[in-house]
């Protein structure tokens, strides 16, 4: 795995799903459409894990750092399910492990069918 | 002020290692993910990161009791205890062999509740239990194991058990677990980062680009997990363009990621876990322990702990820092300013951080009951025990000391008092403990004198000076090790 993941010709009304889990440590995140809207995700909300809707013909992008307090391992997960349930593409799982005081970042990305 | 100046070693730094990046490191033949890693390398930090986690573990005493006439130490964390007794939600690893071990907090309200984790109420079984020391003892000694064996075999399922309290007192100033900070730990190491790169939104946004081009070009990005496509599998043109837009986005996102980090080691956020480390914590056990009569007597011991180094993360900001970062969402401005206290303790204490002096008080008391042992053998007298009891206060003071460019040497003085009531065989006693315990790579050796005013039973020994060499090292391993 690496510290990227785009899925692509996500059908529309797929769901975006992201949780971080474990590690010493925090982390936060954005959540940027193209068609404009934005958010920012706090910690509590990452471990809690985030669903966002697809729409064609938007791209979806998440930049996740995750700071860390002590020598540990935060895994994040992340998926596309499709309307029926199955998942679309591979799901993504990257264990990122880091220092005391070290910060690493993550990228995500969704792009929806485009016609 | 800081912001300007952190902002400008980004840069600064940014600038001098722009040569090199600009060679340009991604191959055609890489993937985007491929190209990726050569700047986000995701195995690069994580054989050192093991390594200091393995280390830290290695130097971090395993918990043993301060107290005989062996080396000790009072730098001990109560973290392995606590999940040792399951406080931690690994109840699972503490079953000993020929134990069984039941959770009993749902007996208790309060101790049942999700999450509640700071206490726990469990029974212990010894399912192999032994007759008496004593007893076997006073078994002829060319018969003693076959007669031992018949008189084990006449014990019950329950004839050697126990119920036992564990309670640490966990609340925001108290203990040494990472959850109970990890708010403020977030607060505090997002207003650093925040000083030089908003990084989140600057990774949606490189993002963004790369999946405009995908999106763009989607006739030709043709798989569903496009991270794996290689730039060498698209057309000449769009090849080329991807290859420079991804490789530019890692850059990017390599250099502000790397500026956040030392952002967080300017503001001192490495230290945050060597701070938790020194919190004061309280450490509560009471043990009954229930037996039949040829097993032994029945004990009740409590034993308190507290532990306590002035260079902590308590103090590390004021209380009104403390209670208003302890929220989801704090004040940024307040945060803010909490971060300069901090940064300001970190770098006032980076010695203390490093060698403080910690300490350690602990009192335990033992009560054994009076019991007569009958193993209902001819020849064999009943053996009466009285009741007695023990109290025993433990005071210890550790520092460590680093001698030239070595590692660090720790030093553990462990002072204690043995007030023995009713045991004939034994009797009250002081033992003082100096430990010195030196790292050479991956072993510690301890080396100490002990002292005690007396041996531990009646003998004509009056004072007991021994001196001692150890080795410790990690024999467990981890399926880490490669």
């Amino acid at each position: 795995m690496s510290r990227i993941k785009i899925w692509n010709r996500v059908p529309d009304r797929s769901q975006l799903h992201v949780q971080v889990e474990g590690g010493e440590g925090a982390v936060d995140g954005f959540y940027m459409v193209s068609d404009g809207t934005t958010e920012e995700w706090s910690d509590g909300m990452l471990r809690a894990g985030q669903t966002r809707s697809l729409r064609t013909p938007n791209t979806y992008n998440v930049g996740l750092v995750l700071r860390f307090a002590g020598a540990s391992t935060m895994t994040v997960k992340a998926h596309v399910e499709k309307p029926g349930g199955s998942h679309h593409g591979d799901d993504y799982e990257e264990p990122v492990t880091g220092a005391a005081g070290d910060v690493k970042a993550v990228a995500i990305g969704a792009v929806t069918l485009q016609s | 002020m800081r912001a300007h100046f952190a902002f400008a070693v980004a840069l600064l730094v940014s600038s001098q290692a722009a040569p090199l990046f600009a060679q340009g490191r991604c191959l055609p033949s890489d993937t985007i993910a491929g190209c990726f890693d050569r700047y986000l390398t995701p195995d690069a930090v994580i054989q050192p990161a093991r390594a200091e986690q393995k280390q830290e573990l290695m130097t971090e005493p395993t918990g043993l009791d301060t107290g005989g006439a062996n080396l000790a130490t009072n730098k001990k964390n109560l973290l392995p205890l606590l999940a040792l007794s399951g406080l931690l939600g690994q109840s699972d690893a503490d079953e000993e062999e020929g134990t069984m071990v039941f959770d009993l907090n749902f007996l208790v309200p309060g101790l049942a509740e999700k999450g509640s984790k700071n206490a726990q109420f469990e029974a212990v079984v010894n399912t192999e239990p032994e007759i008496a020391e004593s007893l076997r003892n006073a078994l002829p000694e060319e018969d003693r194991d076959e007669l031992a064996g018949q008189l084990e075999g006449k014990l019950g399922g329950l004839s050697d058990y126990a119920i036992r309290l564990t309670y640490n007192h966990s609340n925001r100033s108290h203990g040494r677990s990472f959850a109970q900070y990890a708010k403020r730990f977030d607060a505090l190491s997002r207003a650093a980062v925040d000083t030089v790169t908003p990084l989140a939104k600057v990774v949606a946004l490189q993002t963004s680009e790369i999946t405009n081009l995908i999106a763009q070009n989607q006739n030709i990005f043709t798989g569903e997990n496009a991270e794996n496509t290689r730039f060498d599998a698209l057309p000449p043109d769009v090849s080329r363009r991807a290859r420079l837009l991804v490789e530019e986005k890692a850059r990017e996102i390599a250099e502000r990621e790397d500026a956040a980090t030392r952002a967080m080691n300017e503001f001192g956020l490495a230290s945050f876990h060597k701070l938790l480390d020194n919190q004061p914590q309280f450490h509560l056990t009471a043990d009954k322990k229930l037996r039949e009569s040829l097993v032994g007597p029945e004990e009740l011991a409590v034993k308190v702990t507290y532990e306590w180094s002035a260079v902590n993360f308590n103090a590390a900001m004021s209380e009104d820092c403390h209670r208003a970062l302890d929220v989801s969402q704090p004040d940024n401005n307040k945060v803010r300013s909490c971060l300069s206290e901090y940064e300001s303790f970190v770098k006032g204490n980076a010695d203390g951080i490093e060698n403080g002096n910690r300490f350690s008080f602990s009192g335990e008391y033992v009560e054994i009951d009076e019991d007569t042992i009958d193993a209902g053998l001819d020849g064999i007298a009943p053996i009466v025990l009285e009741k007695s009891h023990k109290l025993v206060i433990y005071a210890g003071w550790s520092r460590d000391f680093t001698l030239g460019d070595g590692e660090p040497i720790s030093f553990d003085l462990v002072a204690e008092y043995e007030d023995i009531s009713d045991d004939p065989l034994r009797r009250d006693r002081g033992i003082a403990s100096l430990t010195f315990t030196r790292q050479f790579g991956g072993v510690s050796i301890p080396f100490g004198i002990v002292y005690a005013t007396h041996s531990e039973f009646l003998t004509d020994v009056d004072e007991q000076l021994s001196a001692h060499v150890g080795l410790r090292f990690n024999a467990g391993g981890n399926n880490d090790d490669e």
